[in-house]
C-alpha cells in the first residue's frame, strides 16, 4: 500500500488554470435555488424587500464571497485548518448553550454585536470537513479498526449532547446522521452499524423520558396523531399541510397563496418555506425545487467520485450527505411525514448561518473539485 | 491517488446512498403528488374556511303598520358599543367611564370583565346594546382608545303590550347563528308568521382573517348589500288598540276584540295581562320574563282565540234567533218568570231571583230573563241552537293562517256528547245551553263574529291584513234579526242590564247583550246557605263577565266583544266595550 499522505506535493495551480477547472454543474444549480429563495422570500413579505427578501440578498452576497474564497484558494489550507475550524465551532455550541439567545423555546443564537449566529448550523460543515481531514489518510487496515472510529464518535457525541440540550433536535439528528453516513462511506465494520442500531433502541426510552423537553415530546405525540391537538403544537403543521395541498398542480399564483399571505403559516420565511413555494407554484414549483436539489446531489456525488483524492473526496461526499440530510429532513417535517424539528430548508430558507455555511460547503466543493487531480499529504505541505 | 481497494469500496457503499437516495427522493414526490393532486380538493376547502370570516349584515326589518300607516313594530337605528379589549391601554378605567356614562348595572359590569377574561384580546366584548344618540355623542367626544361603536337596528314596539301576544317579537335564535351575533328572527306572533317577508335579504362583508382570527382585511368581492324587508299592512286601528287595551287593565285579566263588520278588519285585538316586547332587550329581562311565566294569569296567552268561555248569556242571541227563524216562536209571545222553573226533577233558577213577570222575546232579552231561555231551548231543541250557533261562524277559526294557535271551542250536540262525555244527551243539556251554559265553550273571536253577523245579516270574516281590496260577504238571508236586535238596543236602555253603559253620540247608538259565565256550579248547599256572592269567591272561582255590543244601532258598522275574566259581572265589560265605541264613534275625537 502507499501511503497517499507521503505523496508528492501539488503543483501549485495559477487563477485561471483554476478558473479552467471550475465546475459550472455546482455553481448553477445552486445559483438557481438562491433565485428561487428571493423569489419566495418577496413574496413572504407580501410583495416587498422587507424584511426577508433584501437582506437575505446582501447575505447571499456575503455568502458569494465566502464561496468563491472556499473555491479559489488553495485546499491545503482547509486541510490545514480543518481541525481548528472545528474547535471553533465546537466552542461556539458551547458558548450558545450557556450565554445563547433563546428563541422558539430554543437557545439556538450567540448575539455578537449586530449578527445573529446560530453556531449548530456552522457545526454541520465543520463537522464534514473535520471528518474528511481525520479519515482521508487512513488505509484500508487503518479503517478496520474500532480504535479508529472513537475519536470521531465523541467529536460528534460532545456537541450532539449540547445540541439536544438546546435543544435542536433536528440539527442533532443532522449532525449523527453525517456521521454515520461518513463512517459507512470510509468502510466502517457493518456489525457496528448493527450493534449502534440495537443501543439506539435500547436508550430511546431514556432519551424519551430524561433528554427530551416537554415541547420536543409533544411535537412527536402531535406527528404521531396529528389530532391529538390541533390548536396547539398540531397547528403549525395542520395548517403547513393545508397551505402546501391547497396549492394543487399550477398553484394558487404568485404572492396569491392565502394561507401563507394571511400568516396562517407559522415561520413561512424559514422553516416552513418550502410549504409557500408549494402553495403559490404547486406541485410544479413543489417539484422543480425539488429536482434542482437532486441535481445538486447528483453532481456532489458526481465530484466526489471522480476527485482523486480521498480529502476531496471525502468533503464533498460529506457535504453531499449533508445537503441532502437538511431538504429531506425539513420538507418530509412540512410535509407532515416526519415531527417538526427545526431544521432550515438549504440556500431557500431565510437566515444567514445556513446559507452562508451551506455556500461555504459548496465552496469547498468546488475546491476539491479544482483540485481533483491533486496529490495531497496530510500536514497541507 | 486513492488506493484501488479503498476506490472500489467507495463505489460499492456509495451506490447504498444513491439507492437510498433515489427511494426517499420518491417519497417526497408521492407525497407532494398524494397532498397537492389527488387531495387537492380537500386542503382547498380547508384553506378557505380558514381565509374568510363571514360577517351577516341584516337589513332593516319591515314595518308592521297600522291602517292609516303609522308603524305599530319597527326597526329603529341602535348603536351597539363594544370594547376590543387589547386597543385599551387601561382596561380597567375604560370599562369604568363606559359604565358610569352608560349607566351600566352591575350585573352587566361584571358579565363584561367575564367575557373581557374568556375571549381572545382582540375579540370585541359588547358593552350596551341600545344606546341612543346622546348617550353616544357623550361618550364619543372622549375619544377612548379601544371603544367602538356598530350602527345596527334593534325593534320596537310602539303598541307595547297592547297586543303583543298578537305582534309578537324578534329575538336572537336559540342556536346562535354562525358569524351574525346580532341576528334577529320573529319569535311569536305576525312578526313569526311574516318574518320572511319581514326580514328582508341579509348582506354580508366577508373578512379576511389570518391564522389567529384577527381580521387582516376584506373580500370586496363577496359584499353583498341588504334588502331592506317588506312592510306588512294591517288593519289594526293604532289608537283603538291602545285604548281597547288601556280600557281592559283596569281589570285582572281579559280580553277583547273589535271588527269593521262591512269589510270584516280586525281594528283592535288585546288580550291581558301582557308583557311589553320592549322590555325584553333590558338588563334585568330575565328577571322580567320570569315573573310573566309564573303568572297564572298567562300573559303569554292570546286569549282572543285561545281562551275559551261559556258565552253564558251573550248565547242568547244565538238561541233567540234560532228560535224565531225556525218559527217556533214569535216575539210577542210571552213567558211568565217566577225565578225558576221546575223541569223533570230539577228546578232551574233565574239570575234575578225575584223573577221577571211576564216577559216576550225583547224583554227577555232586556232582562237576560234565563228562565225564558230555558223553555225557548227545550222547545226547539239542542239541534236547531246548533245549526244557528254554526251559520253565525262560532264553531269556525279565523285568520289562521296568522294565528295557527286557536282553540275553536265547543258547540255540542248529542253526538259530541255521547263521544266525548259518554253519555247519552238530557233534556238538562237542552235547556242550560238556552243561557250558554252547560259543554258551551267559544273563544272572543267567535263571539264578535257571531254579533257581526247578527248586526249586519252579512256572513262576515274577520281580517288583519290589508290587501287593499273590499271583501263582499254573502248575505245570511236571516229573516228576523231585526226583533233580536230591538232587544239588543233594549238591553242598554232604562232598565236593560246594560243600560248604565248606553251611549249616544250624535244620535248614533249602541246595541248589545251582556253575559256572565259560570266558572263553575253554585252548588244547592251554598244556595239554601243564602247564596255566596261574587265577591266572597275568590277571585278565580269567580264568574267571568262578557258584552257583545255593536254600533250605531241604525247602520251597524261596530261590532265589539269583551271578556272580563273574573270580574264578577258583566258590567266592566259592557263599560269597556262602551268606551271603545264612543271613540269609534267620534266622541274621542273632539
Amino acid at each position: 500500500m502507499i501511503r497517499q499522505t507521503r505523496v508528492s506535493n501539488a503543483n501549485m495551480m495559477n487563477f485561471s488554470e483554476k478558473l479552467g477547472r471550475f465546475s459550472l454543474a455546482i455553481f448553477i444549480p445552486m445559483c438557481l435555488v438562491l433565485i428561487i429563495s428571493i423569489v419566495v422570500l418577496y413574496s413572504a413579505d407580501g410583495g416587498s424587500w422587507h424584511p426577508f427578501a433584501l437582506s437575505q440578498l446582501m447575505k447571499i452576497i456575503a455568502g458569494f464571497v465566502v464561496f468563491f474564497v472556499a473555491a479559489f484558494t488553495n485546499i491545503k489550507l482547509w486541510i490545514k485548518s480543518a481541525y481548528g475550524i472545528y474547535a471553533v465551532a465546537l466552542l461556539l455550541i458551547i458558548l450558545v448553550t450557556f450565554v445563547g439567545h433563546t428563541g422558539m423555546g430554543a437557545q439556538r443564537w450567540l448575539n455578537i454585536g449586530f449578527i445573529h449566529i446560530q453556531p449548530s448550523e456552522l457545526f454541520k460543515m465543520a463537522l464534514v470537513l473535520v471528518l474528511a481531514r481525520y479519515f482521508a489518510w487512513m488505509n484500508s487496515v487503518e479503517l478496520d479498526k474500532f480504535k479508529n472510529y472513537l475519536v470521531p464518535t465523541l467529536m460528534m457525541l460532545i456537541p450532539f449532547a449540547l445540541i439536544v440540550a438546546q435543544p435542536d433536535l433536528g440539527t442533532a439528528i443532522s449532525i449523527a446522521l453525517i456521521t454515520i453516513g461518513m463512517f459507512y462511506i470510509v468502510g466502517a465494520n457493518k456489525k457496528w452499524f448493527i450493534i449502534g442500531a440495537i443501543l439506539a433502541v435500547c436508550a430511546a426510552p431514556v432519551v424519551w423520558f430524561g433528554g427530551l423537553h416537554q415541547y420536543q415530546r409533544e411535537r412527536i405525540i402531535t406527528f404521531v396523531n396529528p389530532d391529538h391537538d390541533a390548536r396547539g403544537a398540531g397547528y403549525q403543521i395542520n395548517q403547513a399541510k393545508i397551505a402546501f395541498g391547497s396549492g394543487g398542480i399550477i398553484g394558487k399564483g404568485y404572492m396569491r397563496g392565502s394561507q401563507s399571505q394571511q400568516s396562517f403559516l407559522p415561520e413561512k420565511q424559514t422553516d416552513f418555506i418550502f410549504t409557500m413555494l408549494g402553495e403559490e407554484f404547486g406541485f410544479m414549483g413543489a417539484f422543480l425545487l425539488l429536482f434542482i436539489y437532486s441535481v445538486i446531489v447528483a453532481v456532489l456525488f458526481w465530484a466526489a467520485k471522480t476527485c482523486r483524492n480521498r480529502f476531496g473526496q471525502l468533503v464533498c461526499f460529506g457535504f453531499m450527505l449533508n445537503f441532502f440530510i437538511y431538504y429531506f429532513i425539513n420538507i418530509s417535517m412540512v410535509l407532515g411525514l416526519m415531527p417538526t424539528v427545526g431544521v432550515p430548508l438549504p440556500l431557500m430558507s431565510f437566515g444567514g448561518s445556513s446559507l452562508l455555511s451551506l455556500m461555504f460547503g459548496f465552496g469547498l466543493c468546488e475546491n476539491a473539485h479544482i483540485h481533483k487531480d491533486q496529490q495531497l499529504s496530510a500536514k497541507g505541505s | 491517488m486513492i488506493d484501488t481497494e479503498i476506490s472500489k469500496q467507495f463505489d460499492r457503499r456509495s451506490a447504498l446512498f444513491l439507492t437510498a437516495g433515489t427511494v426517499l427522493t420518491s417519497v417526497l414526490v408521492l407525497r407532494m403528488l398524494q397532498m397537492q393532486v389527488f387531495n387537492y380538493k380537500n386542503y382547498k376547502k380547508q384553506s378557505e374556511n380558514n381565509l374568510f370570516r363571514i360577517q351577516i349584515n341584516m337589513p332593516e326589518r319591515g314595518k308592521i303598520l297600522s291602517r292609516n300607516g303609522s308603524p305599530l313594530s319597527h326597526d329603529a337605528p341602535v348603536y351597539r358599543i363594544y370594547i376590543i379589549p387589547e386597543e385599551a391601554p387601561d382596561l380597567e378605567a375604560l370599562v369604568n367611564t363606559v359604565a358610569t356614562d352608560l349607566n351600566l348595572t352591575k350585573k352587566r359590569v361584571d358579565n363584561i370583565w367575564k367575557k373581557i377574561k374568556k375571549q381572545p384580546k382582540f375579540q370585541p366584548v359588547l358593552v350596551s346594546e341600545n344606546t341612543n344618540w346622546d348617550k353616544l355623542a357623550g361618550i364619543q367626544a372622549k375619544n377612548l382608545a379601544g371603544l367602538h361603536v356598530e350602527s345596527g337596528y334593534a325593534r320596537v314596539y310602539e303598541m307595547g303590550p297592547a297586543g303583543a301576544q298578537f305582534f309578537g317579537y324578534v329575538g336572537a335564535p336559540e342556536r346562535a347563528v354562525p358569524n351574525n351575533p346580532f341576528y334577529t328572527h320573529g319569535i311569536s306572533g305576525m312578526e313569526k308568521q311574516f318574518n320572511e317577508t319581514l326580514s328582508g335579504v341579509p348582506g354580508q362583508t366577508v373578512m379576511i382573517t389570518n391564522a389567529v382570527g384577527r381580521v387582516t382585511g376584506e373580500d370586496k368581492h363577496q359584499f353583498r348589500t341588504p334588502i331592506i324587508g317588506n312592510d306588512i299592512q294591517t288593519t289594526v286601528n293604532d289608537v283603538i288598540q291602545r285604548k281597547l287595551y288601556d280600557a281592559l287593565t283596569m281589570h285582572r285579566a281579559g280580553c277583547g276584540v273589535v271588527l269593521d263588520i262591512e269589510n270584516g278588519d280586525i281594528l283592535a285585538l288585546v288580550s291581558t295581562p301582557s308583557f311589553d316586547p320592549n322590555n325584553f332587550s333590558n338588563d334585568d329581562a330575565d328577571e322580567y320574563i320570569d315573573g310573566l311565566r309564573h303568572d297564572f294569569a298567562k300573559p303569554f296567552m292570546n286569549k282572543v282565540f285561545e281562551g275559551l268561555y261559556p258565552p253564558g248569556s251573550t248565547f242568547k242571541i244565538v238561541v233567540a234567533l234560532a228560535a224565531l227563524e225556525s218559527g217556533a216562536v214569535t216575539p210577542n209571545e210571552t213567558v211568565f218568570c217566577p225565578g225558576y222553573w221546575d223541569y223533570g226533577d230539577r228546578r232551574y233558577h233565574c239570575w234575578e231571583a225575584h223573577g221577571h213577570g211576564k216577559v216576550n222575546l225583547i224583554g227577555a232579552l232586556k232582562h237576560s230573563c234565563d228562565i225564558y231561555f230555558y223553555q225557548l231551548a227545550l222547545r226547539i231543541g239542542i239541534d236547531a241552537i246548533k245549526t244557528m250557533a254554526v251559520r253565525l261562524g262560532m264553531t269556525e277559526k279565523y285568520i289562521t293562517d296568522i294565528v295557527q294557535k286557536q282553540m275553536a271551542g265547543i258547540i255540542p250536540d248529542r253526538k259530541w256528547k255521547e263521544s266525548n262525555i259518554g253519555a247519552p244527551w238530557v233534556h238538562g243539556d237542552t235547556i242550560i245551553s238556552g243561557i250558554g251554559q252547560g259543554f258551551i265553550l267559544v273563544n272572543c273571536m267567535q263571539l264578535a263574529v257571531m254579533m257581526a253577523r247578527v248586526a249586519s245579516n252579512k256572513r262576515v270574516i274577520p281580517r288583519i291584513i290589508n290587501d287593499g281590496t273590499i271583501p263582499k260577504f254573502e248575505n245570511m238571508g236571516l229573516k228576523k234579526t231585526k226583533y233580536v236586535l230591538e232587544g239588543l238596543e233594549e238591553v242598554l236602555k232604562k232598565g236593560g242590564t246594560a243600560s248604565g253603559s248606553a251611549i249616544n253620540i250624535n244620535g248614533a247608538k249602541m246595541g248589545g247583550k251582556t253575559g256572565t259565565s259560570q266558572v263553575r256550579s253554585i252548588s244547592k248547599a251554598e244556595r239554601l246557605s243564602g247564596v255566596l256572592t261574587n265577591e266572597q269567591l275568590k277571585w278565580n272561582l269567580r264568574n267571568h263577565g262578557l258584552f257583545v255590543g255593536y254600533a250605531p244601532t241604525n247602520a251597524p258598522k261596530y261590532a265589539v266583544c269583551v271578556i272580563t275574566e273574573h270580574s264578577g259581572s258583566s258590567g266592566p265589560a259592557a263599560r269597556t266595550v262602551s268606551t271603545i265605541m264612543k271613540e269609534l264613534l267620534g266622541e274621542g275625537k273632539k
